[in-house]
């Protein structure tokens, strides 16, 4: 099932091309990645398909109505994005953070239930951040707090996950753990995942579809196994990339001595 | 799995204590005082429908005086905090952002114009407004550090609108200058009942509240709390219009008070957490009872010579206000 399209969609940002002419099917079930250089317009383009950057031309389809006629509300309720950095200007607790992820489900006057806070302690024990739910955020590490981003956007329970480098701060052990978290939201809620992501061996292991965007609105899209060439990389990189094999698994590895 | 233990703020107690402040404040106000009358006779007349001195006292001064001071500080206390919200920075209010000085200069040309009560709160609310959209179309096209750049837009307008103020006074008569002058420090001198602020204070409390989720949102910033499903453009809408109401009203009740709109959210949140739908309601409790225990004070401490209770609040606001910052950036 198609729960995000776009049609003919031009983004730019401060007079740069993003994307011309962007046609995408984003199905439910599915894990798709963004790869490009710096400043090519990843964060940008996961910001339109949000409705949080305006596009120039083109149109972008949420469960096949037009993102444009729908309230921030309803957005809300099916798609959730996850920012590069979070902020907390005033001090709150972990717990109440996540919470609050919980908003665009309830009506105006609302406080959250019960049922609300077991999915926010439910989110925080797979971020394995229960145990500090009592912290204040200021208290937290790099790492923590985007776990705690992490685990405010699944307590917004949408069905469209659009992370900007979901990877960021995060451990190894936590990056595993977060990938595995969204390839089983996949599976099990159908959900569907887009994340721009630097590096390329997530990207050839856990995406389903792989979109490289150049930074001269030009892009390509497919599955990895056709998108991810040394050809590709190297011209999205503008350095050499080859791909080694470890056994079963197969590695993209840079020229480190240049 | 409990989820109690995560966010207990025990908001049901916190709420009985903050009432009883409010009520233990504004009998002070009432029943307190260096006059020719003990609390006794005062408590007497309450009942009494005599018009005996107690009567008129209680009728015409302490009562419409306790309760100015309260709805006036409840006022500037939520307006305080809305403001905070608005530029996600914890320094703003009412006074530092030049709201105050706008509706102040409004309300002090009309005084000078010899106009009446209503079109003095008209006016207050019109300088207030055109403050705040002057601030608003200043830092629109700014898009990068979006709130900060409006803290510095709006302290920059208080200090312009402080001149204004000091050149309408200057070349004011001599007879209305004392007027102006004691007004303009924050005094709370009523006579009568606040009836129509009291309506704007909790029609205004109401319609805060009903918003306290998003604003709890906003403090995150503006793309952020679009993402959680806020409507932030309605929102900032809401947040200009409210704000500058307030500010208006407050001043047009008492003069330009600092600093109640600026320490009352931060010692609301330093006890009892951000929750907007525990802040907005308790800093009205709170607020409005330390502007009238400063009100007290006002009426008290030099007896008979009253100080404006802007003086007082801004003497008691400093110390508290640098301990707070002190013990904040400790912790």
């Amino acid at each position: 099932m198609t729960l995000l399209s776009t049609h003919h969609l031009q983004v730019s940002i401060a007079n740069q091309i993003v994307c011309r002419d962007l046609n995408l099917t984003l199905q439910s079930g599915e894990i798709y990645g963004i790869l490009g250089p710096n400043g090519s317009g990843k964060t940008t383009l996961l910001h339109t398909l949000a409705n949080l950057h305006p596009a120039d031309a083109g149109d972008i389809f949420l469960g096949g109505k037009c993102l444009s006629t729908l309230t921030p509300k309803h957005i809300a309720q099916q798609l959730g994005i996850l920012f590069q950095d979070t902020t907390a200007v005033f001090a709150q607790t972990v717990f109440e953070f996540c919470l609050n992820g919980r908003h665009p489900h309830l009506a105006r006057f609302a406080f959250e239930s019960e049922a609300d806070k077991n999915i926010a302690a439910a989110a925080l024990h797979a971020m394995q951040l229960i145990k500090k739910s009592a912290q204040y955020v200021a208290t937290l590490s790099g790492g923590e707090r985007r776990r705690l981003a992490i685990a405010t956007l699944l307590t917004q329970t949408p069905r469209v996950y659009l992370l900007d480098e979901p990877m960021n701060h995060l451990d190894i052990h936590h990056q595993l753990q977060v990938l595995q978290h969204f390839k089983q939201l996949t599976e099990t809620a159908r959900a569907t995942v887009v994340m721009s992501l630097h590096d390329i061996n997530i990207a050839q292991h856990f995406c389903h579809s792989i979109i490289l965007l150049f930074g001269d609105g030009t892009y390509l899209q497919g599955p990895p196994s056709l998108v991810l060439t040394e050809e590709n990389l190297s011209r999205l990189y503008q350095c050499r990339l080859t791909q080694k094999f470890a056994g079963a698994q197969s590695v993209w590895l840079p020229d480190y001595a240049l | 799995m409990n989820n109690k233990t995560y966010c207990d703020r025990k908001p049901f107690w916190v709420f009985i204590a903050l009432g009883l402040i409010a009520i233990c404040s504004v009998s002070t106000a009432i029943f307190c005082g260096n006059h020719q009358t003990n609390a006794s006779d005062l408590f007497h007349a309450l009942s009494n429908k005599d018009h005996t001195l107690a009567h008129d006292i209680l009728f015409q001064l302490r009562i419409p005086h306790a309760t100015t001071a309260f709805v006036t500080g409840g006022l500037l206390a939520l307006a305080g905090a809305l403001m905070q919200v608005l530029v996600r920075n914890p320094l703003a209010d009412p006074y530092i952002l030049g709201i105050s000085g706008g509706a102040g200069i409004a309300t002090l040309l009309c005084m000078l114009l010899g106009l009446n009560n209503v079109w003095l709160i008209g006016g207050s609310w019109t300088g207030s407004l055109l403050s705040m959209l002057l601030l608003f179309l200043l830092t629109q096209r700014q898009r990068f550090n979006h709130s900060q750049q409006l803290l510095l837009t709006g302290i920059a307008l208080a200090s312009g609108f402080s001149a204004l103020i000091s050149l309408i006074l200057l070349t004011s008569p001599d007879n209305l200058l004392r007027g102006m002058l004691f007004w303009l420090v924050g005094d709370l001198s009523a006579t009568h009942l606040p009836l129509l602020a009291s309506a704007i204070l909790l029609l205004g409390l109401l319609i805060s509240f009903s918003i306290a989720r998003d604003l709890n949102l906003l403090v995150r910033g503006e793309k952020e709390a679009k993402a959680f499903g806020v409507n932030t453009l309605h929102l900032h809408w809401k947040l200009y219009l409210l704000s500058s109401l307030f500010t208006a009203t407050a001043v047009t009740l008492a003069g330009c008070i600092g600093f109640v709109g600026l320490i009352t959210p931060h010692i609301f949140r330093l006890l009892f957490g951000y929750d907007h739908r525990y802040l907005l309601p308790g800093s009205v409790l709170l607020g409005g009872s330390l502007l009238t225990l400063a009100d007290v004070l006002a009426r008290n401490v030099f007896f008979p010579q009253t100080i404006p209770v802007g003086i007082i609040m801004v003497l008691l606001g400093i110390p508290v206000f640098l301990f707070l910052l002190q013990k904040s950036s400790a912790s």
